[in-house]
């Protein structure tokens, strides 16, 4: 569905800041391996975030004194997350409403 | 839309840190890799292994890359720049071949700016400034009256007409007169400048709708007579000249023809009323009308008011056109006669839309928007020709960036974008040309004309961009075409690029279509020229290259018949003693300076119709002044003014075939009235035909009355007459009359000296124009013609070089290979001449209404159009040829 990655993406970083690495990870870990992120996918979509100014980047270093770029949710990106999850939400409930009748 | 607006500011920042980016963005990849191989070992890979695993799973990196910059870029906008940059680089490397491409274009846009420039205001624009131009009529009428003047609608209203309408018409909202301006003596004595000066009515401004720039207009309270000064209006061109554009210009006094004026207000720039000669002053008709015209002035019929009307709401044309009929029908008559059943009609204001015939000047404006479309279209064909070669030799690059993934779309984008760019060059260049071609034509159309407005605006710069786009959409037509089809694998493949036939055939029809055109403006050029050759060549009835006139015109009510006579007489004993002067002579009319029609008859039987004639009432010694042509009979000598006898009479061969025909005239007797009682003059002698101001004006009967003292009648003008001697210089002579007359009388209110050839300017004009225009708009089309065979065969030559080598190696003789280059060219060019041919016999209709005694259907200029594009094609092949007998056969084989 598109805006789903972008989404995802909100979704994570709302917990905590992360590099494009973690994100991936990320969403790797708490879909147990059903979310795979292609990075090609990852970071054309985080440039696209970022140019709707729903998140930050600045670099920084990881625990592993790696330099990273870290991308951090802005109260915009909030409010987009928010609204999306609702209507993702209502858009799941309905689908599984429709195949739930058969 | 806030996020929308937001990624736009993204990409437009993205663009000037764009490297920055990337390198953040490889950054950042990199930092990913190396998390991957970190995950890679923790699952217990090797190094190597972890490092291949962590490529992988990336996979493409570039890819990544690529995909992530799209979001930096503004996708088709990047594109379009990208290409303009190519364009641009494309241009550049091929200074020749743009060069060539966009003069030609220019010439052919220039050309028709050129013409748009006269044609944009005689057809379509609307009068600067004045308001709802579209709903302002001006007041045209018909009357129906026998004579040698054309019959028709003129947008002339005699002052009484006016008047009555005014008065009781109810049809119109507003109704407004003027006079178009005419020239006035500012301030006494014999060399002050002349202003021109147009007298209004007090609502005139206000009924065009127009607001002062400064000051106020006319008001109703100025068309006060006793008023002194008078209220004036100036023109902002008088206002720059006069005052240098000061303040002060409101409120400061001027005289003019014996009046005093008061500036009280100042009119927007480039304004001029609906005329397109532009007025220095507007003056109170009701006040100055009087001195200006006579205290008589509203019952005069002069052909000079000219009245504009709004029309009441609801009010349709017809209705408003057939009240002003019926109140100007019910006016007696100025000269009682009967046959007069005028016409009113509303017409634009617009200088060539009105319902009359329109002006020579308007019909070859329209001939000359045809060959300069024309001119256009021969411009067109040369630059569709142009990058036909250019696709040609850009095949195999053009092949290369199909074969690695250009979309032909985008390449056919391409190559409209490097058209659209010479065009707009073109355009720009066509601009300067205009600039001075306007100035140029427009002196040529109406040199007595001064224009309000300048020959530049947006009109004509939006006229040369839309020239120029539309040429470069067609032009590129067909290469485009050819790039859809052709053969990625067979352009790669082969060394030299190949003429298809195809191609081939479309750009040798091109050449042939710009060698028509070519041979469509010569014929036409020929055939003005030879109009203007008969004009001047035509026989008017007197010695019109050696007579001058010295024309006098008196303030209307000063004196009488007698001592206007004695002044002139006075003027003829004053120039008799100057060098190079043959005779002199003193008379109230002439031919080809105009005169007054008169109604005869004859004894013999009632004439079917009113028959008007010319009488030239002229003394004896007149007719060896002005060097009339005795056909038979005898000259009226001094011995036949006896008075109170009656007067011999000499008449035209015309007149005579129409009142006797058959019949020797000698001998018979002309009545100068209807009425049976009048003396009948004998008529001694038979003259050559006479004409009252035209060329064109079918002869009508002329009588030269052997009167013993030239009859002023009523007039208020009179000539003297002077024959210069066969060598004598006419400036110089002109000179000299001038400065001896000059302190004649101040009651003079002009005094024109000129050669009376000097009247028949407005007849040359046209077909001096046509020629000029006709023969540069022809010599435009040869020099494209030339520029697109030298193209062809250049082209052609550069791909036979192996078919040359072979042929020269073989033992064939430079004359053999000259002669095979040159009938290549020389087939397109008689293809094109034989079709140029048949376009302009069928399109001779178009011009031969405007033509002297020639048609665009004689031979000779045919001939001479054939000799033209011979000698031009020839000259174009010589350089190709010359280059085909170069050739190498070692290195032209060795290149295969």
């Amino acid at each position: 569905m598109p805006g789903t990655l972008d989404m995802l993406i909100l979704k994570a970083l709302s917990l905590a800041p992360m590099h494009g690495y973690a994100i991936a990870a990320h969403l790797r870990q708490v879909s147990k391996e059903v979310v795979q992120v292609e990075e090609g996918s990852l970071y054309p979509a985080l440039q696209r975030v970022l140019a709707k100014k729903w998140v930050k980047a600045a670099w920084g270093e990881t625990p592993t004194k790696r330099k990273a770029r870290y991308y951090t949710i802005t109260p915009a990106g909030l409010k987009q997350l928010a609204g999306e999850m609702e209507g993702f939400k209502r858009m799941s409930s309905a689908i599984l409403r429709v195949i739930g009748q058969t | 839309m806030l996020e929308s607006l937001n990624e736009f500011w993204y990409r437009i920042r993205a663009r000037f840190r764009r490297d920055e980016l990337d390198a953040e963005l490889a950054n950042e990849l990199r930092t990913h890799a190396e998390f991957l191989e970190d995950e890679a070992r923790a699952t217990g890979a090797s190094p190597d292994e972890a490092r291949r695993a962590a490529s992988a799973r990336l996979g493409n990196m570039t890819n990544i890359r690529e995909r992530t910059r799209e979001r930096w870029s503004f996708g088709w906008a990047e594109a379009l720049l990208q290409d303009t940059r190519y364009a641009f680089r494309f241009l550049r490397r091929s200074p020749g071949f743009t060069a060539v491409a966009v003069l030609s274009l220019a010439l052919g846009i220039g050309a028709n700016a050129t013409v748009f420039t006269v044609a944009d205001k005689l057809l379509f624009s609307a009068p600067a400034h004045v308001a709802n131009a579209g709903e302002l009529y001006k007041l045209n009428i018909r009357r129906d009256k026998e004579g040698p003047i054309q019959r028709g609608f003129y947008d002339i209203t005699w002052f009484p007409e006016y008047f009555a309408i005014k008065q009781h018409a109810t049809s119109f909202a507003s109704i407004a007169v003027y006079t178009p301006p005419s020239k006035v003596r500012m301030g006494r004595g014999p060399s002050v400048p002349r202003i021109k000066e147009s007298m209004v009515s007090a609502n005139y401004f206000e009924t065009l709708g127009v607001k002062p720039l400064r000051g106020r207009f006319v008001l109703p309270s100025d068309e006060i007579e006793a008023n002194s000064p008078h209220a004036a209006v100036i023109s902002y061109g008088f206002w720059q000249r006069q005052f240098a554009g000061a303040d002060s210009a409101l409120g400061a006094h001027y005289n003019a023809n014996d009046l005093a004026f008061v500036v009280v207000g100042i009119a927007p720039r480039d304004f001029s009323g609906t005329e397109l000669d532009a007025a220095d002053v507007w003056v109170p008709l009701g006040a100055v009308a009087p001195n200006r015209i006579g205290r008589d002035w509203k019952s005069w019929t002069g052909n000079v008011p000219r009245v504009l009307v709004r029309l009441r709401d609801g009010v349709a044309i017809g209705v408003a056109e057939a009240e002003a009929t019926v109140i100007v029908r019910r006016l007696p008559d100025s000269d009682g006669n009967p046959d007069v059943a005028e016409k009113v009609a509303l017409g634009s204001v617009i200088a060539a839309r009105g319902p009359g015939e329109w002006r020579t000047e308007v019909k070859v404006s329209t001939r000359l928007v045809v060959a300069s479309a024309l001119v256009l279209l021969a411009a067109c064909a040369n630059l569709a020709n142009l990058l036909l070669v250019r696709a040609l030799t850009r095949r195999r690059e053009l092949a290369l960036r199909l074969a690695i993934g250009v979309s032909r779309g985008r390449l056919a984008s391409q190559m409209l974008l490097e058209s659209l760019i010479i065009a707009f060059g073109a355009s720009v260049l066509a601009l300067m040309i205009a600039r001075w071609g306007g100035t140029a034509l427009r002196t040529l159309v109406f040199p007595e004309l001064q224009w309000a407005s300048s020959t530049m605006d947006a009109r004509v710069f939006a006229f040369s961009v839309m020239c120029g786009t539309l040429v470069a959409f067609v032009a590129t037509v067909a290469p485009a075409i050819r790039l859809t089809r052709s053969d990625v694998a067979s352009a790669l493949r082969s060394a030299a690029p190949q003429l298809t036939a195809s191609t081939g055939r479309l750009r040798q029809g091109l050449l042939a279509l710009q060698v028509a055109l070519s041979v469509l403006l010569i014929i036409g050029a020929a055939a003005f020229s030879k109009s203007l050759t008969e004009a001047y060549a035509f026989d008017m009835g007197i010695d019109v290259d050696r007579l001058v006139t010295a024309r006098f015109s008196f303030e209307s009510d000063s004196l009488n018949a007698a001592s206007r006579l004695a002044t002139l007489e006075e003027g003829a004993r004053r120039v008799r003693g100057i060098a190079g002067v043959e005779r002199v002579g003193v008379t109230a009319s002439l031919p080809l300076a105009g005169a007054s029609n008169i109604s005869i008859s004859i004894p013999e039987r009632e004439l079917e119709k009113n028959i008007f004639a010319t009488n030239w009432g002229a003394t004896p010694d007149m007719q060896t002044t002005m060097g009339l042509r005795l056909v038979r009979g005898r000259w009226i000598t001094t011995a036949d003014a006896i008075p109170g006898a009656i007067a011999p009479i000499l008449i035209s061969e015309t007149g005579a075939q129409q009142l006797w025909p058959g019949v020797d005239p000698i001998g018979r007797c002309v009545r100068l009235s209807k009425k049976a009682t009048e003396p009948c003059h004998v008529v001694v002698g038979l003259i050559h035909d006479l004409r009252q101001r035209s060329l064109h004006e079918t002869a009508a009967i002329s009588m030269i009355l052997g009167a013993e003292k030239p009859d002023l009648g009523g007039f208020h003008r009179g000539y003297v007459v002077i024959r210069t001697t066969a060598r004598a210089s006419q400036a110089q002579v002109i000179a000299a009359i001038r400065k001896e007359l000059l302190d004649l009388r101040h009651d003079l209110s002009s005094l024109e000296v000129q050669p009376i050839a000097k009247n028949l300017d407005s007849d040359y004009r046209p077909l001096r124009l046509g020629a000029v225009t006709f023969g540069s708009f022809a010599f435009l089309t040869i020099v494209l013609a030339a520029i697109g065979l030298y193209g062809i065969l250049a082209f052609s030559v550069a791909q036979r070089t192996n078919e040359f080598g072979i042929r020269s190696a073989l033992g064939a003789q430079a004359f053999d290979l000259v002669a095979s280059v040159v009938r290549e060219g020389m087939v397109v060019v008689v293809v094109g001449v034989v079709l140029g041919m048949v376009l302009s016999w069928y399109a001779s209709n178009a011009i031969a209404a405007l033509l002297f005694q020639s048609s665009a259907r004689d031979t000779l200029p045919y001939v001479y159009a054939a000799v033209v594009l011979g000698v031009v094609a020839l000259a174009a092949s010589i350089v190709p040829a010359w280059r085909a007998t170069r050739v190498n056969p070692a290195i032209a084989l060795r290149a295969e």
